[in-house]
């Protein structure tokens, strides 16, 4: 584990609603308000075409830093299966009796974060495993989504694998439009400390980002069906104030921002081997 | 493990005038909030479920998903002539057969209905595995003498396991292209060759609340009292939609590859029929009331070589309404201002085909040839994703 590595790949995890269950099970399933490890490992699983049963120790030796271009909000959307039966149909309850009529469903609640957009670094020092990420994000072996299969990223997802990734990570265009109310500080999440962010113009109550603010069970050891399991990690954050020209808006204007600075700072032989 | 990725994404533009095509727990019209603006939304799994109805209207490849499948069994073998109770004790012995957990059904007094046997999960099977369990059955009808009550230990459901479980694997176009899940059979999970987003409005949108009143028509007859039979609220909205979702053709290969033969066929026709289901169905909530019946105005078809790639963005900023009112096309333009940019960033190799068919009179640049028809364009499409598929 060194302090600063010198390489890494820069995401771009956005779209109207991603959802990054921390300890969904059946019929509550909820979202923590930024990109769990469980949920980028697996979308990079997905990319590599591992099935689910698959080691993924390699994968989790990846270092993740999540920079919040818009934190989005909650959504918690109702969601039924079986509905339409009659009666005499519908799933039996607990205590051996039907379900009345019109409400023989089976009922959960899903939380989404909806309007939310997330620039990550992932970094590494193994050179190797990078580019097999990289490649597994631009032509993925089953299509990659967030968090949940009804949530496809819109637009790219890998911006570039560069040097100095935390750098890129601050400077990069944000997917947000500069806050009417005066400067909000933007926050950053990441699984070590963040002091070795290039920032310095730090939130007055956020800390340094050196000392961990929680846990969240979020590592995953095993994706495979009824052995799911996660581990606790430490959860760093910081709070930075941005410059204001760093705010470029959403949509197709955002979109040639990204394009503006990925052609003028990260340097790629070829556009393909992104 | 070598594969070459190949998705077809469908983009598609449809206005729905005052309508509730999806409603929550309080009848209220499902929204979201993007680019900070609310829209009205319409969930995946809702647009899904009218997909899925549509397909097996037209392929007449009919999926079930069900507990009862006991029932569904001795239904079949009633009507090969066995004797009713002989044909109820065999489905609760092939129901219990799976290495699904299962339970007796109760009654109304809470005790055991003999015969009559659920499973816990939902399994999802094509109708045609009906009939095969009911051969089962059948080959083994002289051990399933015994009346099914749970209890005891003469267990002739036993014989049956690993040939139900069997069955239980099998799978049809259907579930081929949407997936299942069926945690307690090895082996029957099958994950789904599609993944369909939510549709949600490309601009903001108010919900309406509709207030109504039902007239009495004897009061209105006779005139001898003021007032309404019945009144009450109900919520709608209005706009116009992005809905996108895509193909894994690979995928859909790799689940069709038991049948080596007709794998290319088999694909073309469920992949076509998948996006003609996409482009023509529509949830059918209130529809009675709201009669929301419209076309797409624009449906625009890439097959990509790399990843699938949704254009939501396209409308994070929300679209405003045209000078004289109307938002499809400004959306529809909006489409075509993201595709340029998107393929220029990601490299437009990637695109090995794109086209589009559209009620839209002004020329798309950055669309694709333009069809005349959504059938063509459908059928175009997927002739050139399977001839550039490689095996």
């Amino acid at each position: 584990m060194t302090e600063n590595p010198a390489r890494g790949l820069l995401l771009r995890l956005a779209g109207p609603l991603q959802s990054w269950g921390t300890h969904s099970k059946f019929l509550r399933r909820d979202t923590a308000r930024f990109p769990t490890r469980s949920g980028v490992v697996g979308l990079l699983a997905a990319g590599l075409g591992r099935e689910r049963q698959a080691p993924l120790d390699d994968l989790t030796e990846l270092s993740m830093t999540v920079r919040v271009d818009r934190p989005g909000v909650v959504l918690s959307d109702f969601h039924t299966v079986g509905g339409g039966l009659p009666a005499d149909e519908t799933v039996i309850t607990v205590d051996g009796e039907r379900r009345t009529k019109g409400k023989g469903t089976l009922v959960s609640k899903r939380q989404y974060l909806a309007d939310a957009a997330f620039t990550l670094a992932l970094t590494s020092d193994d050179e190797e495993l990078l580019h097999s990420c990289a490649s597994a994000l631009r032509d993925p072996h089953w299509p990659l989504f967030l968090g949940r299969r009804s949530c496809p990223p819109e637009g790219p997802v890998l911006l570039g694998t560069v040097d100095d990734p935390l750098q890129h990570l601050v400077r990069m265009p944000l997917a947000a439009k500069r806050p009417r109310g005066g400067p909000q500080p933007i926050e950053f999440y990441g699984d070590r400390p963040l002091g070795v962010l290039p920032v310095n113009t730090d939130a007055p109550d956020s800390g340094d980002g050196d000392h961990h603010s929680g846990e969240v069970t979020d590592e995953p050891m095993s994706f495979a069906p009824l052995e799911r399991l996660y581990r606790p990690r430490p959860l760093y954050r910081r709070a930075a104030y941005l410059p204001d020209a760093r705010y470029e808006g959403f949509g197709t204007g955002y979109l040639e921002k990204l394009q503006s600075y990925i052609d003028t700072h990260i340097s790629h032989p070829q556009r393909r081997t992104w | 493990m070598d594969r070459k990725p190949r998705f077809i994404d469908i983009h598609v533009v449809q206005p729905v005038p005052y309508a509730n095509l999806n409603r929550d727990d309080t009848n209220s019209v499902k929204t979201m909030l993007y680019g900070d603006a609310l829209r009205t939304r319409i969930s995946s799994q809702s647009w899904k479920r009218a997909i899925r109805e549509h397909f097996q209207d037209t392929l007449g490849d009919n999926a079930l998903r069900t507990r009862r499948i006991g029932e569904r069994v001795a239904e079949v073998l009633c009507s090969r002539g066995w004797e009713k109770a002989l044909a109820e004790r065999a489905g609760a012995h092939v129901a219990a057969g799976s290495s699904i957990k299962w339970e007796v059904a109760k009654g109304k007094d809470k005790q055991p209905i003999t015969n009559k046997v659920l499973t816990n999960a939902l399994v999802y099977l094509a109708e045609s595995a009906v009939e095969e369990l009911a051969d089962i059955a059948e080959a083994h009808k002289d051990t399933l003498t015994t009346d099914f009550t749970g209890r005891g230990k003469t267990k002739p459901e036993s014989a049956l396991k690993g040939k139900i479980d069997k069955v239980l694997t099998n799978r049809n176009g259907v579930i081929n292209l949407f997936g299942r899940m069926l945690a307690e059979v090895d082996r029957a999970d099958v994950d789904g060759a599609v993944q369909v987003a939510h549709a949600f409005t490309t601009h903001t949108t108010e919900i309406e609340l509709d207030y109504f009143a039902a007239v009495d028509d004897v009061t209105a007859m006779r005139g001898d009292e003021t007032g309404s039979g019945h009144m009450g609220t109900a919520e709608f909205s209005t706009g116009t939609f992005y809905r996108f979702a895509t193909v894994d053709l690979q995928e859909l290969i790799k689940n069709l590859s038991d049948d080596k033969d007709m794998v290319l066929e088999a694909a073309r026709e469920l992949a076509g029929q998948f996006l003609l289901s996409f482009i023509e169905s529509l949830p059918q909530a209130k529809k009675n009331s709201t009669a929301p019946h419209t076309l797409p105005h624009l449906v625009h078809v890439a097959v990509r070589s790399d990843r699938p790639l949704s254009f939501a963005a396209a409308f994070e900023e929300p679209v405003r309404s045209a000078e004289h009112g109307g938002y499809v096309g400004r959306s529809v333009q909006s489409v075509d201002a993201y595709s340029k940019a998107a393929n220029t960033l990601l490299g437009p190799e990637r695109v090995l085909h794109a086209a589009h068919a559209s009620l839209h009179f002004d020329k798309l640049e950055h669309l694709g040839e333009r069809h005349a028809s959504f059938e063509a364009l459908v059928t175009t499409s997927i002739g050139i994703a399977l001839a550039e598929a490689p095996q």
